[in-house]
């Protein structure tokens, strides 16, 4: 790979034509444009096939809808090839998100309606009913159909046990939680430490270790909730040292985490030394968008120095994945110039968005990323690497 | 000993469903109102025959953002974690010289309170506003006195509504680490507005255990405590209960949609009876109740109502 790698980090917007024909809506005319007009421009051979399938626009069959989101995810995977990324993968195009779609494949949880996040929205939350089991890793046949086609290295992102078991409810590890009892605050801890290692051993460490045998070599285990709770840091590292086991060195692994504060990591994740390989943080959202490679112009890479130290991999999120802004390859240059000024050595800076891009379109995506990989090649021209 | 339920109530799947429909252009505002108004009366239903009914507050982005709407120049801001959840509130701008305007609280007390008119004055309804320490983590530009006086503003014509009671909202202790002047102000607070009405008022907590802060919150001059009791034990809680102050014990997990055995119930209202009378105990959710699915939150109540017979 190049110096200063380039990856995306989870999921992109998925195109019309992939979404409509799952919610049966007819596609329209603007739908095949779509498909047809980044055919064109990310040089599709296969788009005539895509929009033979497409040209029904209704009625989709079970076969049918498989092509299509076997195209989706062949565009997916050409669109940050044709941006430039070192690693890629399809940006979720075979998942409906992070957190339904692998609930949905595992046994032992059943889903309880709607919770609110914020204002309006609402995510569709599972609870634990039963001890998790795993009837198949559900990434793999993903990671295959990727590999098929992909010209670069491929890196496929797992949702972290920690994030599984904090964002779902639980009624099983703990039912013996009795209200008011002297002891209700160790055993609601230690039911919380079982449900964890159950996920970790049972559910995210075989599709690991099914995605390395089947010969993925970049592999991101996504934990956005890592710092949710600050008195959980221990227990979302013995997750992620469970999740990895006998893994560890195997693979190149990374963890992701994002929008949350990251100083409660600190120093307890230098034990996650030999066992994850890269930690990626997002930075640009708390940043500013003047270029400059001061301390001041950077205001958003201050956890950076709880890095040096470190031996870990720097993933550094140098596009903020909540506004349309194109950030320009000086500006992301100069993100990248000041994390190897802090860090001291660019051997190891990964160079990625702040997490994924799903809610811009592909326009934008495209856009962001493309600058990115110029801002990467500016920064290893001025290092001179 | 009844059941209380303080706070935003989860919205039904019907409600959510409207709400993303009405936010994405598929219907307009009456079909919108009128979703809201059957969850309405789904709770009423829910809570027939206790003391004191959640209005719901079904309408309420988070337990905020109202009081921006009584305050001119406000502006709502962007999202933050609201305590250690997966869900978030906004944050909310002041000016400097923010002050609540009267003119606007009519309003403000019907939409928000009395759902838009739906629940008469006199019914007999707990409300709930934020503690002036969880309102200082979600906003920018004011100081502890002034949102202090905000909350009294805001307050005022709710305590005295006949047949209510108030509760104050703070998952803050024993989690923030408040300093001796933030204390002052708080328990300062309290006593102004209890010196408006004889409505009772209610301190909750939530999530935490109160660790540090027992002496504190159970030595401030509300008419009663809410605390959760998966965080507490409650050797802890009555240990420090003041005599003759009620007890909002948080037995409904917020944390689990498993519907608590009527066994384990039974043992921790057999507890609190031992220690205290009945007319100052009431069963509530333990944290926000909006955290919990709608379902879940009725199936619960339903069961603890059974219960208690």
């Amino acid at each position: 790979m190049r110096p200063l790698p380039t990856h995306e980090i989870g999921s992109m917007a998925k195109p019309p034509w992939r979404v409509k024909p799952f919610r049966r809506i007819p596609l329209d005319e603007g739908d095949l444009e779509h498909a047809r007009e980044w055919g064109t421009r990310l040089d599709i051979k296969e788009a005539g096939g895509l929009l033979e399938v497409l040209s029904k626009r209704d009625g989709f069959t079970a076969e049918e809808k498989k092509r299509i989101v076997r195209f989706s995810s062949l565009y997916g995977t050409r669109l940050q090839e044709r941006a430039g990324l070192d690693l890629v993968w399809d940006g979720e195009q075979h998942r409906v998100e992070m957190y339904e779609y692998p609930v949905r494949r595992m046994g032992g949880f059943a889903f309880r309606g709607h919770v609110r996040s914020f204002d309006d929205k609402y995510y569709r939350k599972a609870s634990c009913v039963e001890k998790p089991t795993l009837e198949a890793p559900y990434h793999t046949d993903e990671y295959r159909t990727i590999a098929s086609f992909a010209r670069r290295e491929v890196k496929i992102p797992v949702t972290g046990a920690y994030t599984l078991v904090d964002w779902s409810f639980d009624e099983h590890y703990q039912s013996g939680v009795i209200p008011g009892a002297r002891d209700v605050g160790r055993t609601g801890r230690e039911a919380r430490r079982r449900f964890l290692t159950d996920v970790a051993g049972d559910i995210v460490y075989p599709n690991l270790r099914s995605l390395h045998e089947a010969g993925a070599r970049f592999l991101q285990i996504d934990e956005p909730a890592a710092t949710t709770k600050r008195d959980e840091i221990p227990e979302f590292i013995e997750a992620t040292r469970a999740s990895v086991g006998d893994l560890a060195g195997k693979a190149f692994f990374t963890v992701h985490i994002c929008f949350s504060n990251y100083d409660l990591l600190f120093p307890r994740l230098t034990e996650l030394e030999g066992v994850l390989d890269e930690v990626h943080l997002e930075y640009a959202n708390r940043d500013s968008r003047e270029a400059g490679v001061s301390k001041e112009r950077r205001v958003g890479y201050g956890i950076l120095d709880s890095l040096k130290g470190t031996g870990f991999t720097v993933g550094l999120g140098v596009l903020d994945v909540h506004t349309d802004f194109i950030e320009p390859p000086e500006l992301v240059r100069d993100r990248i110039l000041y994390a190897c000024d802090v860090i001291g050595d660019p051997g190891r800076i990964f160079v990625a968005p702040d997490c994924g891009l799903r809610t811009r379109n592909w326009e934008v995506t495209f856009a962001k990323l493309s600058s990115m990989v110029a801002g990467r090649d500016l920064a290893a021209e001025r290092l001179g690497l | 000993m009844d059941v209380l339920l303080p706070g935003i109530m989860p919205r039904s799947e019907g409600l959510v469903r409207a709400t993303r429909d009405f936010e994405r252009g598929r219907i307009g505002r009456p079909e919108l109102t009128e979703a809201r108004r059957a969850d309405v009366l789904a709770l009423k239903r829910l809570q027939e025959g206790l003391p004191h009914a959640s209005p719901g507050m079904l309408a309420w982005g988070d337990l905020l953002r109202p009081v921006a709407e009584i305050i001119p120049g406000c502006a709502v801001g962007g999202l933050a974690r609201f305590f250690e959840t997966n869900s978030f509130w906004r944050t909310i701008e002041f000016p400097a010289d923010a002050a609540v305007d009267a003119s606007r609280l009519d309003d403000w007390v019907s939409r928000y309170f009395l759902a838009d008119g739906l629940i008469k004055k006199d019914e007999g309804l707990v409300f709930t506003l934020p503690f002036p320490f969880v309102f200082r983590d979600f906003c920018r530009g004011l100081l502890l006195p002034q949102i202090s006086e905000i909350l009294l503003a805001a307050a005022e014509p709710l305590v005295k509504l006949p047949n209510k009671v108030l509760c104050l909202f703070e998952p803050g202790f024993g989690y923030r680490g408040f300093s001796d002047e933030d204390r002052r102000i708080g328990a300062d607070f309290i006593a102004r507005l209890k010196t408006l009405s004889p409505t009772p008022v209610y301190l909750v907590s939530a999530f935490f255990p109160l660790g540090d802060d027992l002496e504190y919150f159970f030595g401030l001059p509300a008419d009663g405590f809410g605390v959760d009791l998966y965080a507490n034990s409650l050797d802890d809680v009555l240990g420090h209960l003041p005599g003759g102050k009620a007890l909002l014990a948080g037995v409904l997990s917020t944390g689990s949609t498993r519907v608590e055995s009527p066994d384990v119930l039974r043992g921790v209202l057999a507890s609190l009876r031992d220690r205290l009378p009945d007319d100052k105990i009431h069963l509530t959710p333990s944290g926000p109740a909006e955290l919990l699915p709608r379902a879940v939150l009725e199936a619960k109540v339903t069961n603890l109502r059974e219960i208690l017979g």
